[in-house]
């Protein structure tokens, strides 16, 4: 019988823990966006809701169109050298700017624009 | 390597030259050099002409003020009442307070008009000597302490002297093979990406000038070193050139070199040289 | 039985400072790892900001047993070293192609 209750008990959080952990994560990549030490994605990119964006590079926005498949984002993100060399865009995850859970996390925010 | 390069570049100019049958066959080396680095300036020049079609080369001697109109108007209002007067006039009496042995600045540089001497390429010493660096070298000689390099007095004298000089123009000149080896050292830098951000002088001060990177427009390049040294609202003083590369260095996450050293030395020989034909205005104040 | 439980004891606590003795020795190993590589890429003129930073900081935490500690901050003074020379060597063959046009 307790053991029942424990099987359920641990079966209902597996099944809510991945919804609640989104959460979190989109907002811990919002976060990412706007620190100057961090991504600071806004220094070069209009976000919407982000005040006095840069505009030197692509505004972020309609993200899912634009990268239809999350790891080309996340590559896009974590070395910007590959697609082309001589970007100005810093390669976060290959210089570790970031560190990989971060940039999970920006990808998950940056498809909710 | 580079001097490989250099000599292979020099015998195709010289051997183009020679099929063209345009010059004597005993071609003079310092207009070699002095050609390839035309060949650069314009390059780098028509780079700007082309990115802002309506700013006049000449004005690029007023930094970002060039081309950031409503920055402009503020900092035209600023310099109603410069920020740096003061100092200019500090600047001016530790000019003219004689050293321990009676002698002064203008035993060294006359009446500090010599802004246009600088930097200048030392083929003696193999090495680019800039203002600041002659300054110290000034008092070294008549038994002074030399200053430090960023700030201070050092700004104060280089702003008198700056301001003494205002109005020659940028003529810098690349006229032996150490000069074009300082003057390709400081260009490898200019352009070379550096730091955890990965970001060359080039990328933010040709690419990306005249966007905004948040609420700030990056400077063009062209221009950089004609209004050093400058006042700047965030210092709350003067601060020199090197002092500017320095904080440049550390924003993009690389270690900054030291004031004068090398590396720096040859930034601002090459900077100096794609600004020929611009104004000395200095000093200047920037936000 | 006793002395079983001794025994255990004995072994546990063997096996404990033999692995810190381990992470000690891993420590202070990447500490001059890390300081040998950030020097390399000092020498061609790409060091990084903050990587010295955090090498004295490792050397501050191996001087006071933080073996753990100070191996972190070693590695990441190392990877960021590694990284430098990394962007210094490729800089130094191709910077001109980095040349806007």
């Amino acid at each position: 019988m307790r053991v029942k209750k424990v099987v359920i008990a641990l079966l209902g959080f597996f099944i809510i823990a991945p919804l609640w952990a989104g959460e979190a994560e989109i907002e811990k990549g919002k976060n990412l966006i706007y620190t100057r030490t961090k991504g600071n994605c806004i220094s070069c990119h209009m976000i919407p809701g982000g005040s006095l964006p840069g505009n030197f590079a692509p505004p972020l926005v309609q993200m899912k169109a634009r990268y239809p498949d999350p790891d080309d984002l996340r590559k896009q993100i974590f070395d910007a050298r590959i697609k082309n060399p001589q970007t100005i865009m810093p390669p976060f995850g290959a210089h570790k700017m970031l560190s990989e859970d971060e940039i999970d996390w920006l990808v998950e925010y940056l498809y909710t624009l | 390597m580079l001097t490989t390069k250099i000599k292979l570049t020099l015998s195709l100019v010289a051997a183009t030259s020679l099929l063209a049958g345009c010059t004597s066959s005993n071609s003079d080396e310092s207009a070699d050099y002095q050609a390839l680095v035309q060949q650069d300036i314009s390059t780098f020049q028509t780079f700007f002409k082309n990115r802002f079609p309506d700013v006049e080369i000449e004005d690029y001697k007023n930094g970002v003020y060039a081309i950031d109109e409503n920055a402009r108007l503020q900092w035209e209002d600023i310099e109603e009442f410069p920020p740096y007067e003061l100092e200019v006039d500090d600047g001016k009496v530790l000019y003219e307070t004689p050293f321990a042995n009676g002698k002064s600045y203008a035993d060294c540089f006359g009446d500090g008009a010599v802004r246009k001497q600088y930097p200048q390429f030392d083929d003696k010493r193999g090495e680019v000597v800039t203002l600041e660096l002659a300054i110290n070298e000034c008092r070294e000689a008549n038994g002074e302490k030399p200053l430090k390099y960023k700030k201070g007095n050092i700004a104060k004298l280089s702003a008198y002297m700056a301001f003494q000089s205002r109005g020659q123009i940028v003529a810098a000149r690349v006229s032996s093979e150490g000069a074009y080896n300082a003057y390709m050292g400081g260009k490898e830098f200019f352009y070379s990406k550096r730091g955890q951000m990965n970001l060359s002088c080039a990328d933010c001060h040709m690419r990306a000038t005249g966007y905004y990177l948040r609420a700030d427009v990056p400077s063009p390049a062209i221009g950089h070193v004609t209004h050093f040294p400058v006042h700047r609202s965030k210092w709350g003083q003067l601060g020199t050139l090197h002092r500017r590369y320095g904080g440049c260095n550390q924003n993009i996450r690389a270690k900054a070199f030291k004031p004068q050293s090398e590396e720096y030395r040859n930034l601002e020989f090459f900077q100096t040289v794609m600004s020929n034909g611009l104004e000395f205005n200095g000093p200047g104040s920037r936000k | 039985m006793k002395n079983l439980k001794g025994l255990v004891v004995i072994a546990t606590l063997s096996f404990t400072s033999l692995s810190f003795a381990g992470d000690a020795l891993n420590a202070e190993e990447m500490l001059i790892d890390a300081e040998e590589a950030n020097a390399a890429a000092a020498a061609i003129g790409f060091e990084w900001r903050d990587t010295s930073k955090f090498i004295s900081e490792a050397r501050i935490a191996l001087a006071d047993g933080k073996q753990e500690e100070a191996y972190q901050l070693a590695q990441r003074g190392y990877d960021q070293a590694v990284l430098a020379k990394k962007q210094g060597e490729l800089m130094m063959e191709n910077w001109e192609k980095y040349i806007p046009m």
